[in-house]
């Protein structure tokens, strides 16, 4: 002990602290040579699994972009296909709506012509029958008719909607509009050109309906021409049990 | 002479052998502290074959050059400016100067 201790005494000071400091130099650098150790591998020994792995990555971003490119197109097209789609439901709506609309299943609005019967109120001559004093349905009909053949859109009686399985019938003292019964007077609305009256005025058999059913027997008749006159939907049933469509040969 | 060797061939093999990771982010903070440290050591040596060494210069320049310069560098990175060149430029500067003055007394 007291030789090695004497050996320490004559190691100078400095040789210690340098050796000290040299000591924790060391450790720094090894510590730092250890830790570049791995990155500088991978900069260089693992260089070609790194470009292999760069290029298997470019591979996949180019089939990335062709399945972008493809879906794109597929969008397009399908979008395409979508406003094909959607021409043909707008215009199986627009023929919806005017298969409707001759069917008198909406309300109509439009210039026309109003008339008005009514019963007479003469006393029946003793040879002559009651029932010529009152407005029939033949009248009406006869009316309808003309209404259609001076150009009329649309017409209804007290309210009920001509269409084309409309019957207009005698039912006791009251007259039948398809599943209606109704009561005089009666009024016929009808839609149609502006001149209405006057092309049913002109027909040869609105005057014969005139002279016979108005001047001979009676009958109450009154006009009137409006800018607006409101024609409603058919309310009733509409049953087709027999008829079917002629499939048409575009369709398939 | 061989007690200086000797804590440097310590010091390498317990870095080596204790495997210390020295993380990316502080790695140039390790690196300019080495420089600093290495500045020291050859200002040391220089200075006892000047015979001017000191003891507590030493010991208080190897610490404080090495906690300047670490300082400096992380000043810089936050301040986006590379300052750890002026540590670099510094340090590298004295440590050729000192290896020459030491060659020169071994010439």
């Amino acid at each position: 002990m007291t030789a090695l201790g004497t050996r320490l005494r004559t190691i100078p000071s400095w040789h210690i602290t340098l050796g000290i400091a040299l000591l924790a130099l060391g450790f720094l650098v090894a510590a730092q040579v250890s830790s570049e150790r791995p990155r500088v591998r991978y900069t260089t020994q693992e260089r070609p699994p790194l470009v292999e792995t760069v290029l298997e990555l470019q591979r996949q971003q180019e089939t990335l972009k062709d399945r972008i490119l493809a879906l794109r197109s597929e969008i397009q097209a399908t979008s395409e296909a979508g406003r094909g789609s959607a021409a043909l439901v707008r215009e199986l709506n627009d023929d919806l709506a005017e298969a409707r609309l001759a069917a008198g299943l909406v309300d109509l609005v439009g210039p026309g012509l109003v008339l008005q019967l009514e019963d007479s109120s003469a006393t029946p001559p003793p040879d002559g029958s009651e029932a010529d004093l009152r407005v029939n349905a033949r009248d009406i009909r006869t009316l309808a008719e003309e209404l259609w053949l001076a150009g009329a859109d649309a017409i209804a009686v007290n309210g009920e909607r001509l269409t084309a399985t409309s019957a207009i019938v005698d039912i006791g003292g009251s007259v039948l509009v398809n599943q209606a019964y109704l009561a005089p007077p009666y009024q016929l609305s009808a839609i149609g050109p502006p001149d209405l009256y006057e092309r049913l005025s002109a027909s040869q058999g609105y005057a014969d309906w005139v002279v016979t059913r108005v001047q001979t027997d009676g009958i109450g008749a009154s006009w009137g021409e409006f800018e607006r006159v409101e024609v409603p939907a058919f309310a009733g049933i509409l049953r087709l049990d027999y008829a079917r469509v002629e499939p048409s040969p575009a369709v398939p | 002479m061989l007690l200086p060797l000797a804590g440097l061939l310590v010091g390498v093999l317990a870095g080596l052998v204790l495997n210390v990771n020295v993380s990316f982010e502080l790695s140039r903070y390790s690196a300019v502290a080495i420089l600093a440290a290495l500045d020291s050591v050859l200002g040391a040596v220089r200075a006892e074959l000047d015979g001017v060494y000191d003891n507590r210069i030493f010991i208080s320049g190897f610490v404080t050059n090495a906690i300047v310069a670490v300082m400096l560098t992380f000043i810089g990175d936050r301040l986006g400016l590379d300052l750890y060149l002026v540590a670099l430029i510094t340090f590298g500067l004295r440590i050729f100067n000192n290896v020459a003055v030491i060659r020169r007394h071994f010439i």
